[in-house]
C-alpha cells in the first residue's frame, strides 16, 4: 500500500498541463473569485465561511495551540484575499487556499520547528518505517475528532513532519527544503512521530 | 493479515478525511484584520509612488542643476557674517532690527510731512551726492532727508547692528554686496515685513529706481519658489481627511428604520481621500495663478454599525415606507464593519495667489470650482430600511457633483521642483451624489486637510 496520498492535488503538478478553468472551478465559485477579487464584502464573507472550518483544522495540526491557529488561518485568508486576482483556476480553489495556509502556517512556525528539531538531532535516525504496521486495537474506534487531538499532542517538530508528509503530500525531500533540515531528519521525525501517536491512539501515554 | 494490524498513515488519513470543520462564526473579527491589511497595502502603494516621484524629482533636480548650490553664497562674505551673527542671536537681532526700523520709519515720515513737498527723484540725482542739508525738496530735486539721516544713523547704530538691519530687511540687495552707505540708505525707505501684493508692483519699482543702486532691479524681488514661467505642469498625489455631517430629512423619515437612526448618524460621516492628478497652471499676474487639470479621488470610510433591532418593520408594498413596526420576541444584535470607498473624476478650476514666499516655503491662497463625475461605489453596508446587508451599488446615485472650495496652504519646497505641503480646506457642495430617495440631508459643508505632495514637470 503507498503511503503517499493520491488524492491531494498540488499546483506545482498541475502546472504545465492547462486543463481549461471550468473544469475544476465550478461557475459559482468562478463567480466568487471574480467578485473577491472586486473587493466585494459579501463574497469574501462566503468564501470565508465555505472554507474557514477546514482551514482551521489544517492551521491548527501546524499550530502550537487554537489560538495561534485562528491567527494562521486569518492571516492566510488575508493573503487570500490580497492575492485571489492571481488565482488561475488551474485548481480548485479550495486546492488554492489549502496550499497558501499551509505554506503560511509552515513559514510562521519554521524557527520554532526548527528548533524543537534540533533538539531531537543527537537521537540516533531511525530507519524509514513507512510500510511498518502498528496493531490500533480500540483505537480503531476513535472518532475523526479523537483522532484530530491525538495529532495535535503530538510535540511540534512530530506533528509537524507528520502532518507535511501524512496529509499535505509533501517529500521528504520538500520537507527538508522547507524547514531547512536534511530529509534524513525528516525521515527519524517522521518515524517518532508514528510511533508516538501510535502509543497516544492505544491510550499507552 | 489481522485486521487490527493498520498503516498508521492510512489510518489517520482515513479518519482525517472524515473531518469536516465547521464554518468559524468570527468574520467580523476577520473584516477588521482584512481592512488594515488592504489599508497597509494602499500606504505601502501610496508610500512607494511617493518615494519614486521624491526619487524622480531629485534626479531631476540633479540632472538639471538647478538647485542652487551652497558654494554660491560662501563666495559672498557679506552675506555670511550676517547670516552667521544672525544665527547667533536670531530673536535679540530681529526685535532689535524691527524695533530699529520702526524708529526709523516714524522719524522719516515725520520728516516727510515737515518738507513742503513729495519726494520725486531721480537715479542719478540720489547718486550725485550733491545734497544739502535742510534744503525743502521740490519735484525734480535731489532730498536732504536721505544724506542727514544716513549721518544720524551712523551715528546712533553700530555696524553690525546696521548690517542686521540690512539682512532683515534687503536680504537681496546684501547678496548683491551693498557697502554699509548704501545698506543704510536702504533702510530708510524700510516698511515692515508684509504680505506682498500685486498692487505693490508699481510701488516697488519706484522704490528700487530711487534707490538709485547699481543693483536696483526692474522688477519687484519675488521668490524662486513664485513661479514665473506661463504655464507650469504638476502632478499632484495628496491624502485629504475630510469630514461630513448627516442629518436625517424629516420629510423621509418613514423610508428609515428607527432602530437604525443612531446608528447612522454615528457610521459615516468621515473619510479618506485619495487624490492623484494633473495640473496645468497658468501665471496670469505676477503672484496670481488659475490652475486646471484632472484629478482622480477615492473617498474611502468606514461604515461600522452595532445597534440592537428590537422591532421588524412592516412596508407599505407600492411605496415600499414603513407603515409601522412589530417588536420581535429577541432582539437581534447586528454588528457590521466595512471599509467603502466611492470613486470619482474631478475636474477643477482655481485661482490661487501666492503673497509670501522665502527660498523654500511659500504660502498659497486658493479659490476654485469642481465638477466630481461618480465612477463607482464598492463596498457594502446595511440597508437603512431593512436592516439587512447591501452592496453599495445597490443604491441609486447622481452621476455629477459640483463645489467650490477656499484652501490655505503652506508648502514646502524639497527642490526646486517638488514640494511638500498642507493645506487646510473648506468646500461647499453645491449637491450630493445622493438621490431623493436617500433619507438623510447631506450638510454641504466639508472641512479636510489636503497633504500634498507636488512634482512639477516643467
Amino acid at each position: 500500500m503507498s503511503s503517499k496520498p493520491e488524492h491531494i492535488i498540488r499546483l506545482e503538478d498541475l502546472e504545465g498541463l492547462q486543463p481549461p478553468k471550468e473544469i475544476l472551478l465550478s461557475n459559482s465559485e468562478q463567480e466568487l473569485v471574480i467578485a473577491c477579487a472586486a473587493g466585494e464584502k459579501l463574497a469574501q464573507k462566503r468564501v470565508y465561511e465555505l472554507f474557514s472550518g477546514k482551514m482551521l483544522n489544517i492551521c491548527r495540526r501546524y499550530a502550537k495551540d487554537s489560538e495561534q491557529a485562528r491567527d494562521l488561518m486569518h492571516d492566510g485568508f488575508i493573503k487570500v484575499f490580497l492575492n485571489i486576482g492571481k488565482f488561475k483556476g488551474q485548481a480548485s480553489l479550495q486546492t488554492w487556499i489549502t496550499r497558501i495556509m499551509i505554506n503560511n502556517s509552515i513559514s510562521a512556525i519554521r524557527k520554532e520547528v526548527r528548533r524543537g528539531i534540533k533538539v531531537n538531532l543527537e537521537d540516533v535516525q531511525l530507519p524509514e518505517t513507512d510500510q511498518e504496521q502498528f496493531e490500533l486495537g480500540e483505537a480503531e474506534k476513535l472518532t475523526a475528532k479523537d483522532v484530530f487531538e491525538k495529532v495535535n499532542e503530538l510535540p511540534l517538530g512530530y506533528r509537524t513532519v507528520f502532518s507535511m508528509y501524512v496529509l499535505d503530500g509533501f517529500s521528504h525531500r520538500e520537507i527538508a527544503d522547507e524547514l531547512d533540515i536534511s530529509e534524513g531528519t525528516s525521515k527519524s521525525q517522521l518515524a517518532k512521530a508514528k510511533k508516538l501517536l501510535v502509543k497516544k491512539l492505544r491510550g499507552e501515554v | 493479515m489481522n485486521q487490527d494490524w493498520r498503516n498508521i498513515e492510512d489510518f489517520v488519513r482515513e479518519k482525517l478525511g472524515l473531518l469536516d470543520g465547521d464554518s468559524q462564526p468570527d468574520w467580523l473579527a476577520f473584516e477588521r484584520k482584512l481592512a488594515k491589511a488592504l489599508w497597509r497595502r494602499r500606504l505601502r502603494r501610496a508610500t512607494g509612488l511617493a518615494g519614486l516621484l521624491v526619487l524622480l524629482g531629485f534626479s531631476q533636480m540633479l540632472i538639471s542643476g538647478d538647485w542652487r548650490q551652497p558654494s554660491e553664497e560662501q563666495d559672498l562674505p557679506a552675506v555670511g557674517v550676517l547670516k552667521r551673527a544672525y544665527k547667533a542671536e536670531p530673536q535679540k537681532m530681529r526685535t532689535t532690527a524691527y524695533s530699529l526700523a520702526s524708529e526709523e520709519m516714524k522719524s522719516l515720515s515725520s520728516a516727510r510731512e515737515n518738507s513742503p513737498n513729495t519726494v520725486e527723484v531721480s537715479n542719478k540725482q540720489l547718486g550725485s551726492n550733491t545734497i544739502s542739508a535742510n534744503t525743502p525738496v521740490v519735484q525734480g530735486q535731489t532730498s536732504n532727508l536721505s544724506a542727514t539721516k544716513t549721518v544720524n544713523t551712523q551715528e546712533a547704530f553700530d555696524e553690525s547692528t546696521a548690517e542686521l538691519l540690512a539682512f532683515e530687511f534687503f536680504e537681496p540687495l546684501a547678496i548683491s554686496k551693498p557697502s554699509l552707505e548704501e545698506a543704510l540708505a536702504t533702510i530708510k525707505k524700510a516698511e515692515p515685513v508684509r504680505p506682498f501684493l500685486d498692487s505693490d508692483l508699481n510701488r516697488q519699482r519706484i522704490r528700487a529706481e530711487d534707490v538709485g543702486y547699481s543693483v536696483a532691479r526692474d522688477q519687484p524681488y519675488i521668490s524662486p519658489l513664485q513661479e514665473k514661467k506661463p504655464w507650469t505642469y504638476s502632478l499632484n498625489i495628496y491624502p485629504n481627511f475630510a469630514f461630513r455631517e448627516f442629518r436625517i430629512d424629516r420629510r423621509k423619515r418613514a423610508l428609515l428604520h428607527s432602530d437604525f437612526i443612531d446608528a447612522m448618524q454615528n457610521a459615516e460621516r468621515s473619510g479618506l481621500n485619495m487624490n492623484v492628478g494633473f495640473e496645468v497652471s497658468r501665471r496670469v499676474g505676477a503672484i496670481t495663478y488659475i490652475n486646471t487639470g484632472i484629478e482622480y479621488i477615492n473617498n474611502s470610510y468606514r461604515a461600522e454599525f452595532d445597534f440592537l433591532n428590537f422591532r421588524n418593520a412592516n412596508f407599505d408594498a407600492n411605496t415600499g415606507e414603513i407603515i409601522n413596526y412589530s417588536i420581535r420576541k429577541d432582539p437581534q444584535q447586528i454588528a457590521f464593519s466595512n471599509i467603502n470607498s466611492f470613486h470619482f473624476l474631478n475636474i477643477p478650476f482655481s485661482v490661487s495667489y501666492q503673497p509670501w514666499a522665502t527660498d523654500h516655503i511659500r504660502i498659497n491662497l486658493e479659490f476654485g470650482f469642481s465638477a466630481l463625475y461618480f465612477l463607482k461605489a464598492q463596498g457594502s453596508t446595511i440597508d437603512y430600511r431593512t436592516l439587512e446587508t447591501i452592496d453599495l451599488n445597490d443604491r441609486p446615485y447622481r452621476k455629477f457633483m459640483a463645489s467650490s472650495s477656499l484652501t490655505i496652504g503652506l508648502q514646502y519646497y524639497v527642490s526646486s521642483n517638488m514640494n511638500i505641503g498642507i493645506e487646510p480646506t473648506m468646500m461647499y457642495f453645491t449637491n450630493s451624489i445622493y438621490t431623493e430617495e436617500y433619507p438623510f440631508e447631506v450638510i454641504p459643508y466639508s472641512m479636510g486637510v489636503n497633504f500634498k505632495l507636488q512634482m512639477k514637470l516643467q
